[in-house]
């Protein structure tokens, strides 16, 4: 897993208020927690020394047919999901606007992001309406059939 | 969508089309114009790739003649392969054909729809290259077309894409032609050198479960400008392949045209498989050290063909991968 990402779910939790999540991705998980009370986990350790609240990467189980939606503490709303394997594009070309920023309202139907599998170019849209609250996947990275893209407060 | 020339415009490259020298004066009959507009007219050929040679004393002419599209011959050579007519659309310039038909995307349906331009001038290839479209140099069309699947499902189209239009390509005589996984269409020279003549791009927009409206955008080299335009790999048209005064441009389009109508019918009727087995034949890739890029993830790899999904397969630290997206790039050898 990609340790921009990992930073990136640590902003996530920090900003959420969410005491514990859990992602997994293929054969990786990574579990972040914190005590709700304690100061913001350092990021200054190497993560796989485990700082204080951060467990070290680890194969997970096989997953199982129903392991497909994860239990995780994402922001409330509605998770858009990858329908393939693939890699991720935020925005048309390299170097234009993303399609959408956190915060952004869309309607059903926006364009969200590009997957790209097989060389053909996805447009994944939303299927609901609502406000963008995460992006959880990095421009340009390699995404897996199922695994969260977007949360969508709705 | 831009897809009008002024018709003076338009009228005087079908009279330069021939690439024999016309009057200035001359020129103003045919089109009924003063001399003065039609040098004003003149100007306007370079946006569109048409270089223009002036002769004192005789008149102008194209620097390349060309074999602008005819509608009827289109619409009969694409008849003829696939008995069943199809809406066509030719026009003679636009931005990209894709992104023209990707706004029609909720009107798609099995029967597809072809969107033909002369010219492009944002055509696109893959995340945000441009593809080079000068006035009649390429054959460049889109097709929009619904399918019923989901969009996971879809993969192995873009082999059979690349399938359908190098075996008609073959059909009509050009030698040596080969595919670069997925569906690059590109010529091996005998010294083993590749040369891009072609490629696919693919757009699709779909609901979760299906159904999916695909674009399918093709660009073959058909006779390039010999100058004026930049391409960043090396590159081959057809008139370095076939005897083109032999050829007929709207025939030719016709016909890749109903392939790719032909091949995307197979594919939704029965899956790629017969498709995937002929792609294997054109491999240009197989064997060869590759490096291949996904995202931030780059290794090396050998080339070790397809699986029955249409994914490329590579031997990397003694194991087989499947690879389904990234840039798969041949290694020069030391």
């Amino acid at each position: 897993m990609d340790i921009r990402k990992v930073k990136k779910l640590i902003e996530l939790l920090e900003a959420s208020g969410v005491a514990e999540i859990e992602i997994k991705e293929g054969e990786e998980s990574v579990r972040i927690s914190r005590a709700i009370a304690a100061a913001p986990v350092a990021m200054a350790a190497p993560l796989m020394q485990a700082a204080p609240g951060i467990e070290a990467l680890q194969p997970a189980p096989p997953a199982s047919p129903d392991a497909q939606h994860q239990e995780t503490a994402l922001p409330e709303g509605h998770l858009i999901e990858s329908p393939m394997v693939g890699t991720f594009y935020e925005a048309p070309t390299p170097g234009a606007r993303p399609f959408v920023a956190v915060g952004q309202t869309v309607s059903a139907g926006d364009t969200l992001c590009i997957i790209e599998a097989m060389k053909i170019l996805n447009q994944i849209e939303s299927d609901v309406p609502g406000t963008v609250t995460a992006c959880l996947v990095d421009n340009g990275q390699a995404v897996e059939f199922g695994e969260p893209l977007f949360v969508i407060a709705t | 969508m831009v897809a009008v020339l002024n018709a003076a415009l338009a009228q005087l490259i079908r009279v330069l089309a021939d690439g024999n020298y016309h009057s200035g004066e001359q020129l103003g009959v045919e089109l009924g114009v003063s001399r003065a507009a039609i040098w004003k007219q003149l100007k306007h050929l370079d946006e569109l790739q048409l270089e223009v040679q002036a002769l004192p004393g005789t008149g102008y002419r194209l620097s390349r003649c060309v074999d602008l599209y005819d509608a009827k011959k289109l619409a009969a050579a694409y008849h003829k392969r696939v008995g069943v007519d199809a809406s066509f659309e030719i026009v003679e310039t636009t931005g990209s054909t894709n992104s023209d038909l990707a706004g029609l995307a909720e009107r798609a349906s099995r029967t597809p729809q072809f969107l033909f331009a002369e010219h492009q001038h944002a055509g696109r290839g893959r995340r945000g290259r441009t593809w080079v479209t000068p006035y009649a140099g390429t054959i460049a069309f889109s097709m929009l077309r619904r399918f019923e699947c989901g969009a996971a499902e879809l993969g192995a189209l873009s082999l059979v894409t690349g399938v359908s239009l190098v075996d008609a390509l073959a059909d009509h005589g050009v030698p040596r032609l080969g595919l670069k996984w997925p569906n690059d269409l590109v010529h091996r020279n005998a010294r083993g050198e590749l040369r891009k003549l072609g490629g696919i791009l693919v757009e699709v927009r779909s609901e979760a479960e299906g159904p999916c409206a695909v674009v399918i955008g093709a660009g073959i080299n058909y006779a390039l400008p010999e100058a004026g335009f930049s391409i960043e790999q090396p590159w081959i048209d057809l008139r370095a392949l076939l005897d083109l005064s032999a050829q007929n441009r709207s025939q030719l389009a016709g016909d890749l045209a109903a392939a790719l109508a032909q091949a995307c019918d197979e594919f939704e009727a029965q899956g790629g498989a017969t498709y995937l087995e002929r792609w294997k034949k054109y491999d240009v890739l197989s064997g060869e050290r590759v490096n291949v890029q996904r995202g931030t993830d780059s290794f090396n790899a050998v080339a070790q063909g397809i699986d029955d999904r249409g994914a490329l397969l590579v031997q990397a630290d003694g194991a087989l991968r499947a690879v389904q997206s990234g840039e798969v790039s041949i290694r020069k050898q030391p």
